[in-house]
């Protein structure tokens, strides 16, 4: 009996070591995850466009309309010096297996400065966007009446016009609403 | 022969925590914590416990220690800690293992254990540069300059990414260090 409650104290005591660790460090993991978080959402923006966290900034944004989201989601503002230098927004498109949806950074000029995929579905090894980074990056600084001639993916006829399509509808909607989304008011 | 049990306990851990270099900076800091630390309570226990308390022990220590190596990283290095997750957990094995005298052979000593801490972030930079041209990327979270680190003038070779790269990159490791034993 005594040589079987050695191991299983010892067991005990490493439980209740980790236990105390990860409490004492609960409050540091969380915040750490948190900014993780953040970092992986707002990558696309240029380092020089921002020097806050543009989650302090969101621009409510209406379901539907030009940019396509199925719900409100929230747009964000980069502010560099306090001034909003750009705005992220989120669109939808209908893919060729199921809805696309994108985060893109636009800056003041009207520029689009980013592109991210946060969900698709097309077919792996033909649409798939995770294996087009290259061809998104491409579609970068361009105003929407040049976006309507850009290379389209070898195969993926649907998915290339969806995305693309997306990207001129969300300049519009910058064009139609740029005073009030660089005031953050709800446009 | 008790470094190379060491080297193919390791092994799942060794290739699959090593795809960059920083992962495997990381994967050689917990090896010091995990394997040096069930090294150490293997010691401290030889002669004390008889019967099975040894191993008992020694495994208690080596997952206690693998699961605070997993806690420290989520705090300090979170990045890291998603990419390393599984891989933490395989040191154990090793540890456990290597721990314990077998079959009348001594236990691997310390200076193994620092030989792996070097050969994760070596591995991990080797196959970093060879696979995707860069050196030290993902640091951003530490540095704040964004995640691209040293882009190196050679294209990447998506094999050596890959864990048989990473395998056929360890065989030759070796085989220079051998060839360059006197």
């Amino acid at each position: 009996m005594r040589r079987a409650m050695a191991p299983l104290s010892l067991a005990g005591a490493g439980v209740l070591l980790c236990l105390l660790v990860a409490l004492l460090l609960a409050p540091r993991i969380a915040a750490q995850r948190q900014a993780a978080a953040e970092r992986a959402l707002f990558d696309l923006l240029p380092a020089e466009l921002h020097d806050d966290r543009p989650l302090d900034h969101p621009v409510a944004l209406p379901a539907g309309g030009l940019l396509g989201n199925a719900d409100a989601a929230p747009g964000y503002q980069a502010r560099r010096a306090g001034m909003a230098q750009a705005v992220l927004l989120p669109v939808s498109a209908d893919g060729y297996e199921g809805p696309i949806r994108l985060w893109v950074a636009i800056d003041r000029d009207g520029r689009l400065v980013g592109v991210k995929v946060l969900e698709q579905h097309e077919t792996p090894g033909l649409g798939d966007l995770a294996r087009h980074v290259g061809w998104l990056h491409g579609l970068q600084n361009r105003r929407p009446d040049s976006l309507g001639a850009a290379d389209q993916i070898a195969g993926a006829t649907v998915t290339s016009r969806a995305v693309t399509d997306a990207l001129q509808r969300a300049l519009r909607f910058f064009d139609a609403h740029r005073d009030a989304l660089l005031a953050g008011d709800t446009p | 022969m008790n470094r190379a049990r060491l080297l193919l306990l390791a092994l799942p851990a060794l290739l699959g925590g090593t795809c960059r270099g920083l992962d495997g900076l990381a994967l050689g800091l917990a090896g010091l914590l995990v394997l040096g630390g069930s090294h150490l309570a293997g010691r401290y226990v030889r002669g004390r416990l008889p019967g099975s308390g040894g191993p008992a022990w020694v495994l208690v220590a080596a997952l206690t220690l693998a699961s605070l190596a997993d806690l420290l990283l989520q705090a300090f290095a979170y990045p890291l800690a998603a990419g390393l997750q599984p891989w933490l957990a395989l040191l154990v094995p090793p540890a456990v293992a290597c721990s314990l005298p077998q079959d009348h052979a001594p236990a691997p000593g310390i200076g193994d254990v620092l030989g792996f801490a070097l050969l994760a972030p070596l591995l991990g930079l080797l196959r970093e540069a060879l696979g995707q041209g860069t050196l030290l990327a993902g640091a951003g979270w530490l540095t704040g300059h964004g995640d691209a680190g040293l882009s190196l003038p050679i294209a990447g070779l998506p094999l050596a990414s890959l864990a048989p790269g990473g395998l056929i990159l360890l065989g030759l490791l070796l085989a220079a260090k051998t060839l360059w034993k006197p």
